[in-house]
C-alpha cells in the first residue's frame, strides 16, 4: 500500500516534469531568430507565399497557441492544412518535418531500433564490466589489480568517445578487418549481420561508461564492507564471496542504479558520437541530421523523446529502489 | 603482566562433560574443562601491540565478563577468537577450542573459519540498529546462519527452524518479526533476533560485544535475563564485553579487568566486587552511578533535609568534588595516561552563588507550562509530548528520565527553541519566548545552554576546541581579546589546559570534547544549561569526573539544569528534583529521594527495578 502511494505520486511528478519541458522547448526554440516558414518557403520567396506558409504550419499563432495545439497533438494528432494539400499527422504527434515530408514521430519509429541497439547492448555490457572491476578493485585495494583497474578507469573517463570509436575502427575493421567499421542491419532481417555491426560500438561505448561505474562501485565497496553487517554476515561463518554477493553487492549497488538508469536513458534518446563514427542511421544522427539543416520540428520532437525517456528511466529507478531498499517508501 | 591465570579456582578440574553438547540441568554453573583456554594472546595493529599476552578461560553454562574501558583492548580479544577483527589486526598466541576429544587453535592462520562462526562460536554485536542488514528480512538473515553449517535442509524447514529459534528468544510474533526488516523493529526485538541468529547452530561459545550499551535499562534488563538463561538451558560458554559494571553485576558469573591490554585483575564476581585488589578495579566500581536507594530510605528516615543537603549543596564544593573523585587521588598513575587531566581546583572565584537547594521560595528559572509537540501533520502525525509541565529554579538540577523515544529530547529542543510546540508555554525567568523576535529572542536564548549527547558530532571537526567555544560569544558581539580571554577561563573552569584551545575534536578523546562542549555552553552565562545525556557515550571513569565537574559548575555559575538521561544512578548522583517521562507524559514529578525511594507511578517502579544496583560495596 505505502508502495502503491509511493509509485503514484513518482509518476504525477514524473508527469509534472514532461510538462514542463515542453513549455521550456517552446520557449527556447520558438525564440531562436530563424523561422521555419522562411526556411520551408523556399528561394525566391514572396511575401504572399511566406504568409499562405506560415498558416499551414500554425507559425501564424502565438506561441503558446502553438503549444496548445503541439500538445493537442501529443494526444488527438493533427492536421496541417486543409483540402488536398492537407498533411496529417496521426496521435502522438511529435510534429511534422516540412523538410523530409515526413511526421516526426515515424522519424524516431524508424531510427529508435538502431539507437536502441546500440544503448542497450552496450549498457548491459558497462554494467557487468563495470560493477565486476569495481568489486575486483575494492577487493585487491592497494593491489596492482586496483592501481591497474583505476589507471584504466581514468583513462577511459578522460577518452572522448569519437577518439576511441576512431581508433577501434582503425584497428580492427581496417587493419585487422575483423569487424565492419559501420553500417547496421536490422535484427529482425539478420540477427547475425545485426551483432556483427554492433559488436564494436558496444565496446568503445562499454570502454568509456564502464569508467564512472568501476569507480563508484569500488568506492561503495570499501565502504560497505566497513559496515557491521558485513561483519555480522561473516560471523554466521559465510564464505567472503557469499558475503559479497548476498550483502555487500545489493546495498553498494543502490548509486550504480540510479546512475544505469540516468545513462541509459539519455543514450536512448540518441548517441550521437557513437552513431556518427559508425555511419549508423539512429536518433542522434536524426538530431544532428535536423540541427545542420535547422529543421525546428524535429529538433523539438527528438529532444521531447529524449526528455521523455530519461524522466521514464529515472521513474524506473525510483521504483526500482522501492523494492531493492524497503526503506525508501518511508521517506515523505 | 605474565599468565596469572593459573590460579584459576577451576583450572584443571577435569571432571565434568566430555560430550560437547550436553546440558547442564539445573542452575548451577557446571565445573568443568573449559571450552576456550586463551594463553599469550597478543593483537597488533601495524607491528604495535595493543594486548599484551593476554588469558582467559571460558567455561560451559558461565557468564565470563571482559571488562574494561575503551581502548582497553576488550573487543579485539575477543573480537580475535572468530577472526572477526578489523582488517590488519595481527594475532599470535593460543587459543584452543575443545571440539569433542579434539582441540581447534582458533588463532592459527589455517583455522577452519567457516566451522568456527556461527557454528562453535556465535556472535553478537553491539548496535543492532547496524548490525543487520537493512535490505533483507530478519527472517532471511536469521535463516542465512543455517546455509552454512549443519544438514541441508529445505525452505520450509529452514522456516519453521528460523520461527522456532525466535520464539525461543522471547519474540512470541515469530512470523511478523520475519517478514520485517531492520527498521520496522526496536533495538531490543533486533537484539533478540541477533542473538537467534547467533545461536540457531547451537555453538558452544557466545561472545556478546556490548550486547545492551545500546538499549534501555527494561530491554537491557530482559536481554541480561535473556542471555542468563540461554547460558543454563544450552550451556553456552558466554563472553560478555562490556565497560557497564552494573551489566556485570547483573550478569556475570565470572569476572576479568581488562586495562591497557592487560588483564589486570580476574575472579568470581562476588570476591571482585566485594575485596577488589587492584586500584584500577577499584576505580572502575567506584565509579558507577549507584543507584543505591536502600541508602537513601535510610537517610530518609534519619534526616533527609540534611542528607540532600549535604550531598547536594555547594557549601563545600572543591572539596567535597576532590574527595569523591577516585582519579585525583595519587597512586593510580596506571590510569591517569587513560584520562584526560587530573582535576584542577575550582578557579572560579565566585563560589556560592548557587545554593543548590530547591526551597520553593527560589524564583523559577524555567517553567514550562502544559507544553505539548506533534509532529507531522494530519493523519500522519505523531503525539511527541503531551501536557508536560517543570519548573526549575536557579541552582536547582531537575532529572528528566526515561526510555528512548519517550520524548525528552524533543522536550529539550522545545525548551531551547529548536521546534516550535504545538501548544503550551516555555516562560524564562517569566519571559515567553514565544512572544519574542529578533534581537530580544536571541537575547534570551544566549540565557540557554545546551550540552549534547555526542560531543564527537556536535563540535564542527573543522575547527578549533576554542573556536568552538568562543563561536556564541562572537555571535553576541564579543570582541577578540576579551573573547580569547574568556575561552582561557572557561577552558581552565572545565579543567582543560589552556593549550587545548588550538586542538581540533579528533585530537580530543570523548571526555576532553565533552568538556569542550560544556565551555561553550556556558560561554554566555546561561540561566538554563540543557544537558541531553551529556555521559552517554563516555566510559564510567571519564563520565564520573563529567558529572563532578557539572556539579561544581552549577555551583559557580548558579544555573537550573535540566538534565535529561536514562540512568536512575545518575538521576542519584546529580538531581535535586526527578520528572519521569513515558510516551510523551511526566507519569511522576518529585524531590529525588521521595521519587526513588517512595515511587507513585507503576512505571517508575519497573524502571527502578530493571536498573542495575549492584549490592556489594567494596571494602
Amino acid at each position: 500500500m505505502r508502495t502503491l502511494r509511493y509509485i503514484a505520486k513518482r509518476i504525477g511528478g514524473a508527469i509534472l516534469v514532461i510538462a514542463v519541458i515542453i513549455l521550456a522547448l517552446f520557449l527556447i526554440f520558438y525564440t531562436l531568430p530563424s523561422d521555419p516558414a522562411q526556411l520551408s518557403c523556399g528561394r525566391p520567396c514572396s511575401a504572399d507565399q511566406l504568409t499562405r506558409v506560415k498558416a499551414f504550419m500554425g507559425l501564424d499563432k502565438p506561441w503558446y497557441q502553438q503549444m496548445g495545439d503541439y500538445v493537442a497533438g501529443l494526444f488527438a494528432g493533427r492536421t496541417f492544412g486543409t483540402g488536398a494539400t492537407a498533411v496529417v499527422c496521426a496521435a502522438p504527434c511529435l510534429g511534422y518535418s516540412f523538410r523530409l515530408s515526413e511526421p516526426v514521430t515515424t522519424l524516431i519509429a524508424d531510427r529508435f531500433p538502431v539507437t536502441a541497439s546500440i544503448a542497450l547492448g552496450a549498457a548491459v555490457l558497462w554494467l557487468i564490466v563495470g560493477v565486476f572491476t569495481g568489486v575486483l578493485a575494492a577487493r585487491k585495494q592497494g593491489t596492482w589489480v586496483d592501481d591497474t583497474l583505476m589507471g584504466l578507469s581514468a583513462l577511459g573517463i578522460s577518452s572522448p568517445s569519437y577518439l576511441v570509436g576512431l581508433l577501434a575502427i582503425s584497428l580492427f575493421a581496417l587493419n585487422l578487418g575483423w569487424l565492419p567499421s559501420g553500417g547496421y542491419e536490422p535484427l529482425t532481417q539478420d540477427p547475425g549481420g545485426w551483432l556483427y555491426h554492433l559488436i564494436l560500438p558496444w565496446i568503445v561505448l562499454a570502454l568509456i561508461n564502464a569508467a564512472p561505474y568501476t569507480r563508484i562501485m569500488r568506492t561503495q565497496t570499501l565502504q560497505e564492507l566497513d559496515q557491521d553487517y558485513v561483519r555480522t554476515a561473516r560471523s554466521k561463518g559465510m564464505p567472503e564471496g557469499r558475503v559479497i554477493s548476498r550483502h555487500v553487492l545489493r546495498n553498494a549497488s543502490l548509486p550504480i542504479v540510479t546512475l544505469f538508469g540516468l545513462d541509459l536513458g539519455s543514450l536512448l534518446g540518441g548517441a550521437v558520437l557513437t552513431e556518427r563514427v559508425f555511419s549508423m542511421q539512429g536518433i542522434g544522427m536524426l538530431l544532428l541530421d535536423a540541427v545542420n539543416n535547422l529543421d525546428l520540428q524535429v529538433l523539438v520532437g527528438t529532444t521531447l523523446f529524449a526528455a521523455v525517456l530519461v524522466v521514464l528511466a529515472n521513474l524506473v529507478v525510483d521504483i526500482c529502489y522501492s523494492f531493492i531498499d524497503p526503506r525508501v517508501t518511508l521517506a515523505r | 603482566m605474565a599468565e596469572n591465570h593459573d590460579d584459576f579456582a577451576q583450572q584443571g578440574d577435569s571432571t565434568g562433560l566430555t560430550e560437547q553438547n550436553a546440558r547442564t540441568p539445573d542452575n548451577q554453573p557446571q565445573d568443568s574443562r573449559p571450552i576456550i583456554t586463551v594463553r599469550g594472546m597478543h593483537v597488533s595493529f601495524a607491528g604495535q601491540d595493543v594486548t599484551h599476552g593476554v588469558g582467559l578461560d571460558l567455561f560451559p553454562g558461565r557468564i565470563t565478563a571482559l571488562v574494561g574501558e575503551s581502548g582497553s583492548g576488550k573487543s579485539v580479544t575477543a573480537m580475535a577468537l572468530p577472526h572477526l577483527d578489523p582488517s590488519g589486526a595481527s594475532v599470535r598466541g593460543t587459543a584452543l577450542l575443545r571440539d569433542g576429544e579434539t582441540t581447534i587453535d582458533l588463532l592459527s592462520p589455517d583455522a577452519p573459519l567457516q566451522v568456527i562462526r556461527g557454528g562453535r562460536i556465535g556472535t553478537i554485536f553491539q548496535e543492532p540498529m547496524t548490525a543487520f542488514n537493512p535490505l533483507l528480512t530478519i527472517g532471511r538473515q536469521v535463516g542465512e546462519a543455517l546455509d552454512y553449517h549443519g544438514p541441508r535442509l529445505s525452505r520450509e524447514q529452514k522456516h519453521e527452524r528460523v520461527l522456532e529459534q525466535l520464539r525461543e528468544v522471547g519474540l512470541p510474533d515469530a512470523e511478523r518479526i520475519a517478514r520485517s526488516h531492520p527498521h520496522e523493529l526496536s533495538g531490543g526485538q533486533l537484539q533478540r533476533a541477533m542473538i537467534a541468529m547467533a545461536i540457531i547452530n547451537r555453538p558452544q561459545v557466545l561472545i556478546a560485544d556490548e550486547p545492551t550499551t545500546a538499549l534501555d535499562v527494561t530491554t537491557q534488563k530482559a536481554i541480561l535475563d535473556l542471555l542468563g538463561r540461554l547460558t543454563r538451558e544450552l550451556d553456552l560458554a558466554v563472553l560478555l564485553i562490556t565497560h557497564d559494571m552494573g551489566v556485570v553485576w547483573q550478569a556475570a558469573d565470572t569476572i576479568y579487568v581488562m586495562h591497557d591490554g592487560r588483564i589486570v585483575e580476574q575472579g568470581p564476581k562476588q570476591e571482585i566486587f566485594a575485596h577488589p585488589h587492584q586500584q584500577y578495579t577499584r576505580t572502575l566500581l567506584e565509579a558507577v552511578p549507584r543507584l543505591d536507594v536502600a541508602s537513601l530510605e535510610r537517610a530518609a528516615d534519619t534526616n533527609a533535609r540534611d542528607w540532600a543537603q549535604e550531598k547536594k549543596t555547594c557549601r563545600h564544593s572543591s572539596t567535597a568534588v576532590s574527595d569523591s573523585t577516585a582519579l585525583g587521588v595519587a597512586g593510580t598513575a596506571g590510569i591517569a595516561e587513560n584520562v584526560d587531566t587530573t582535576d584542577k581546583t575550582v578557579l572560579s572565584d565566585t563560589a556560592g552563588t548557587g545554593t543548590g537547594s530547591s526551597s520553593p521560595s527560589t524564583p523559577a528559572v524555567l517553567r514550562v507550562e502544559d507544553l505539548s509537540v506533534r509532529y507531522g501533520r494530519g493523519r500522519a502525525s505523531r503525539q511527541a509530548v503531551e501536557d508536560v509541565n517543570l519548573t526549575i529554579g536557579a541552582g536547582e538540577t531537575l532529572a528528566l528520565v526515561g526510555e528512548s523515544g519517550a520524548g525528552k529530547t524533543t522536550i529539550a529542543r522545545a525548551i531551547s527553541g529548536q521546534i516550535r510546540p504545538t501548544s503550551g508555554r516555555v516562560l524564562l525567568d517569566g519571559v515567553d519566548l514565544a512572544a519574542l523576535h529578533g534581537r530580544r529572542l536571541r537575547q534570551t536564548r544566549s540565557d540557554i545552554g545546551y550540552v549534547f549527547q555526542d560531543s564527537g558530532s556536535a563540535l564542527n571537526p573543522d575547527r578549533t576546541a576554542g573556536w568552538s567555544i568562543a563561536e556564541p560569544l562572537q555571535v553576541h558581539g564579543m570582541n577578540a581579546a576579551d573573547r580569547h580571554k574568556r575561552v582561557e577561563k572557561l577552558l581552565g573552569q572545565v579543567s582543560l589546559p589552556a593549550e587545548l584551545a588550538d586542538r581540533y575534536p579528533f585530537e580530543l578523546s570523548g571526555g576532553q570534547r565533552q568538556r569542550v562542549g560544556i565551555a561553550r555552553a556556558l560561554a554566555l552565562r546561561p540561566r538554563l544549561l540543557i544537558a541531553d545525556e551529556p555521559t552517554s557515550a563516555l566510559d564510567v571513569t571519564v563520565q564520573k569526573r563529567v558529572l563532578d565537574l557539572l556539579h561544581r559548575l552549577r555551583c559557580d555559575y548558579g544555573y537550573a539544569c535540566l538534565f535529561i538521561t536514562h540512568d536512575l544512578g545518575i538521576v542519584q548522583e546529580v538531581a535535586d528534583r526527578v520528572a519521569v517521562i513515558r510516551s510523551g507524559r511526566i507519569v511522576e514529578q518529585g524531590p529525588m529521594v521521595e521519587v526513588l525511594t517512595h515511587p507513585h507511578d507503576a512505571y517508575t517502579r519497573t524502571l527502578l527495578a530493571a536498573s542495575p544496583t549492584i549490592g556489594v560495596r567494596p571494602e
